[in-house]
């Protein structure tokens, strides 16, 4: 009797260090689990048609363009990028696609763009850059071409450079 | 036993969970760099209600023929689509294929204008009440064109032309009894055909050069280019410049506003969002003919430094210009008859050092804008001038002359269909010639109303105020007393459109 009592003992014991063991586990997973979402680069890659994709021809040396070179080279502050000439084309005037673009990557409201052209024009003669329906045809054809598609008419034409979520 | 399945499940679902979190960071390193953070909106799938049992009925034979004609609309719109689709694509290839490198060689002729009012007020006993018409008038007072051609990549020539009525009018003698009569500017001619008679006005040349720039870093300019200094001085048309009247020291004139002879010229981009500008003029400099010819062999040269920072939220720069030329009038004369010979006079030459400082700011609407420029004047050669105590040689003087102006675009575009409302004030100080009193304030304020990107609708209130002008002489009796008058206000509005 005392053998089996002291076997149900140890039993209970041994259930009860691997239910501690368990919880203490899983007390750390929760915690770590915690922590992997607060610390982890998120969104976890939440794409969306409506996402503003910077695309370049494929022959386009640079991997990658951060957001305030895109607005230089559509302004017309600068015309090269990593050491080559760069051709932004933009979308049609009016298009949603401008405008998204425009408020975006610009920061100007559509009549602000237009303004800053007409001073660019008044102040050195410089025009804006070259409009085209099919954004993606443009620098599909032009190899120094740079422009800008919604993820969802995008065709796995050129490559993109930068995401902007919309 | 329930409470250890319990765990054990809870266990596989945080595992779960972990292992799920790791794969979406894996898989967004290898997604395209991402500016910003989404907002994180994901969308919940939405519970679809249970299907009812339908009811059997009898088919509607209505209803297939609906069925039929969306579907033949459909079919003609998707055609419809796909031709449409095509002769973009085909427009968009010719297009493309004039442009093998993406580049189009262009001629353009834009251009703007402003007509003006004016109404000057003088206070009683002012100096200013004989000089000035106080008479409100209408007037054009600039007509702007510019021809713009891009002959390849890296080469383009601009010509920007005034057309100006001057010097119709302009009172060329002021009558003085005994001594002089009046004399107007008449212009007038007389076609010989049509006996119309019409007034001649004038043009000049605001800027005519080319310019060679293979990359941002290079680049030159050789002709009649603008004076790379200021702000005012770069942007210069009225269409895009919020107050009306130009400052005192870009009309006197401190530092050249263009200048005849080669600029080299380039940009840095140390980081994205900065960029250091740079400029460096060489030119016949200034003198009574510079634009088409240089008085001495004293190449003017200049340094343009500029620094910008420029995101959506805000743009800051700051710039300046450093000049030194050398002035001089020189004139043949006869200094022999017999035979005939000739040789220069030098009536007067100076050197001039200049020194600009401009800074901007601009976010949000708001913009604050300060210029200043200091010039200091050593004569080398000085020309016999009738001075106030009868005649004599200029001294050496210093000139400068500070401009500030604050604005602010309203947030109400939106509301008045686009149309921005930007009320303003400026101020500015110049002392043309330290040794003169010659100094002045004028204080602004004004309202710029933007109905569309190519016009301007300004109104402006100005007062200007001259101290003490006109004190020494008074003091010495070398004017009437009722001349003591110091200042005089106005009201200015203009339109202002590009073309």
């Amino acid at each position: 009797m005392d053998a089996m009592s002291k076997r149900k003992n140890m039993k209970r014991e041994a259930i009860e260090v691997r239910d501690t063991t368990r919880n203490a586990l899983l007390l750390i997973s929760c915690v770590a689990l915690s922590l992997s979402m607060i610390f982890a680069p998120f969104p976890a890659a939440a794409e969306s048609p409506d996402d503003l994709l910077i695309i370049a021809n494929s022959s386009a040396r640079a991997g990658s363009i951060s957001k305030a070179e895109v607005r230089e080279l559509f302004l017309k502050t600068r015309s090269s990028f990593r050491g080559s000439k760069t051709i932004p084309i933009n979308a049609a005037m009016g298009s949603k696609l401008r405008k998204t673009f425009v408020q975006k990557v610009l920061g100007m409201s559509p009549a602000e763009e237009k303004q800053y052209w007409e001073k660019q024009k008044i102040m050195g003669g410089i025009t804006p850059p070259a409009s085209f329906s099919n954004t993606v045809r443009a620098v599909f054809k032009l190899r120094s071409g740079l422009s800008y598609v919604f993820r969802k008419d995008y065709k796995n034409v050129g490559k993109i450079l930068l995401v902007i979520p919309g | 036993m329930t409470e250890r399945k319990h765990n054990r499940i809870a266990s596989v679902f945080v595992l779960l969970a972990l292992l799920l979190a790791t794969t979406g960071s894996r898989a967004q390193d290898e997604l395209p760099p991402t500016e910003t953070e989404p907002e994180g909106t994901s969308s919940e799938p939405v519970a679809t209600p249970e299907p009812q049992p339908e009811t059997p009925a009898a088919p509607d034979p209505r209803d297939e023929k609906i069925e039929a004609l969306e579907k033949k609309l459909d079919e003609q719109q998707k055609s419809f689509d796909e031709r449409l689709s095509a002769v973009e694509e085909i427009q968009e290839d010719q297009l493309l294929g004039e442009l093998p490198t993406g580049f189009e060689p262009s001629f353009d002729v834009y251009g703007f204008f402003d007509m003006s009012f004016n109404k000057f007020v003088t206070e009683e006993g002012s100096f200013f009440r004989g000089v000035l018409h106080e008479d409100s008038t209408f007037f054009v007072q600039n007509l702007n064109l510019y021809f713009k051609s891009e002959m390849t990549e890296s080469l383009s020539a601009i010509a920007e032309l005034g057309f100006t009525f001057a010097p119709t009018g302009q009172e060329k003698e002021i009558e003085m009894e005994g001594f002089s009569d009046f004399e107007r500017e008449d212009t007038e001619v007389v076609d010989l055909f049509s006996a119309g008679k019409e007034r001649l006005g004038g043009v000049h040349i605001e800027r005519v050069h080319l310019t060679w720039r293979p990359s941002d870093y290079f680049g030159v300019i050789a002709g009649r280019f603008l004076t790379p200094y200021g702000i005012w001085n770069i942007e210069h048309g009225s269409p895009v410049l919020i107050p009306i009247r130009p400052p005192f020291m870009l009309t006197s004139q401190f530092i050249p506003s263009a200048q005849t002879g080669f600029v080299v010229l380039g940009d840095f981009h140390p980081k994205p969002g900065h960029k250091i500008h740079y400029a460096i003029t060489l030119s016949n400099g200034r003198g009574p003919m510079d634009e088409v010819y240089d008085l001495d062999s004293n190449t003017a040269a200049g340094l343009r430094l500029r620094y910008t920072f420029d995101n959506p939220n805000a743009r800051f720069s700051l710039g300046g210009y450093g000049y030194t030329g050398e002035y001089t009038d020189k004139y043949h004369r006869i200094v022999s008859v017999a035979p005939i010979g000739m040789d220069y006079y030098v009536n007067e030459q100076y050197r001039e050092w200049i020194g600009s400082l401009d800074v901007l700011f601009e976010s949000h609407g708001f913009r604050a804008q300060v210029e200043y420029v200091r010039r200091l004047v050593t004569y080398n050669e000085r020309p016999l001038r009738e001075m106030k105590d009868g005649g004599g040689y200029p001294p050496d003087y210093v000139g400068q002359g500070a401009f500030g102006l604050l604005a602010y675009t309203l947030p109400i575009a939106d509301h008045l269909g686009g149309v921005a409302v930007t009320p303003y004030v400026s101020g500015e100080y110049t002392e043309a010639n330290d040794t003169k009193d010659q100094w002045a304030v004028i204080l602004a304020g004004g309202l710029n109303v933007r109905p569309s990107p190519h016009v301007a609708l300004k109104v402006e209130y100005y007062r200007s105020t001259f101290p003490e002008w006109h004190k020494d002489e008074v003091e010495e009796g070398t004017m009437a007393k009722e001349d003591e008058g110091e200042s005089f206000w106005g009201i200015a509005a203009q339109i202002a459109v590009s073309f």
